[in-house]
């Protein structure tokens, strides 16, 4: 890549820098002017300014779902696999990571108080962090393949009309709840008939 | 990394979705940065901020998945139109949201990512080249063809709408 100086590397799109108020007075008006003369240069800041104002498109954030799975991945990770918190995998690794928290300003003041309140001892917490009462209602505890994709997993979910309201366990479990012990029954079948996204059920 | 995972998942989820177009593939991209971060954070050298490194890891992910989804090759560029666009149009079409998104989503990878970097994310010139591992001149090159194609696109009629009297 070519040398470059500090002012192209930290530089962004003029019309952007009047739209945030970034530009020195001057700059400001002379921009402005020049916006006002030229209707290809004005529509040219409205879209930086539409831009600024939208996210582009709608995310659909896996949340909840994608950290318990993740989760799992990072202990299927961890050599010491029984009995040992996924945090305490080496030092190193925890120093690098700490280092990235740290790096990210704001972002360990959320990790202080959540290491603290559950009092970061030995073991596995779940993706929900509780261990939480058992579930009221009909409900499946299932273990997923670990090479299921989110996509194949949500849309099994969502077919069986299940819903997770808690796990991973120590051992992988999730608990899934059914509106009735109809629909269980129902899903138990076509959970136990997908041996690609469910690697075992449990009825409880 | 919990507290990670929350703080830069959602950006980093539109990051990809960006790319790929399909918010299930995304999320597996996402799961594979994240832990791509974790086996990596020991060689991190810092050199670049934080949000560089990651984004660029999400980035070759995304990358390999289109090419492993894709092996006929990538589909072939966008020509940039030579017309000027009409301004009035475009600025009328601009009160709409969902038509701007709709421009968005027409784009060409390259340009949508260096538009969502440049202008949701208001990433400066250099770090947007660092993600998308070019100089800071093709990322100049990229933002202008994209405001230029999404102008174009804005003048034109709405595609699927109704409307026609």
């Amino acid at each position: 890549m070519a040398q470059t100086n500090d002012a192209e590397t930290n530089g962004r799109d003029p019309l952007q820098d009047l739209h945030r108020g970034r530009l020195t007075q001057d700059e400001a008006e002379r921009l402005t002017r020049a916006i006002e003369s030229d209707p290809r240069l004005e529509a040219e800041y409205r879209l930086v300014a539409a831009l600024g104002e939208t996210d582009g498109a709608h995310s659909a954030f896996p949340g909840e779902l994608g950290w318990a799975r993740l989760q799992q991945a990072l202990a299927r990770e961890t050599p010491q696999r029984s009995g040992v918190n996924v945090w305490q995998r080496s030092v190193s690794v925890w120093q690098a990571a700490a280092c990235l928290l740290l790096a990210v300003a704001g972002w360990q003041l959320a990790v202080a108080p959540y290491l603290a309140g559950r009092g970061v001892a030995p073991g596995y917490v779940t993706a929900t962090g509780e261990t939480g009462p058992a579930p009221h209602g009909p409900a499946l505890r299932v273990a997923f393949v670990p090479e299921a994709s989110e996509a194949a997993i949500r849309t099994l979910l969502r077919e069986s009309g299940a819903t997770i309201v808690d796990g991973p366990t120590a051992v992988g479990l999730y608990t899934l709840a059914f509106e009735d012990e109809e629909a269980r029954k129902a899903a138990l079948d076509r959970l136990v008939g997908n041996p690609t996204v469910i690697d075992f059920v449990e009825a409880q | 990394m919990r507290a990670f995972y929350e703080a830069v998942g959602p950006d980093l989820h539109r990051f990809i979705q960006t790319r790929l177009n399909d918010p299930h593939e995304a999320a597996d991209v996402l799961q594979e940065t994240m832990l791509e971060v974790w086996r990596q954070a020991h060689a991190f050298e810092r050199r670049s901020a934080v949000r560089t490194w990651v984004f660029s890891i999400a980035r070759n992910k995304a990358i390999d998945r289109v090419r492993r989804s894709a092996p006929t090759g990538p589909a072939p560029d966008e020509e940039i139109a030579d017309a000027a666009p009409d301004p009035e149009a475009a600025m009328a079409a601009l009160q709409d949201g969902d038509r701007l998104r709709e421009c968005i989503g027409s784009l060409k990878t390259v340009h949508r990512a260096a538009i969502q970097l440049a202008y949701f994310r208001d990433l400066p010139y250099g770090e947007i080249a660092q993600i998308e591992n070019c100089s800071i001149g093709t990322v100049k090159t990229r933002i202008h063809h994209a405001k230029r194609l999404l102008l174009h696109c804005l003048s034109k009629k709405p595609s699927r709408r109704g409307g026609g009297v």
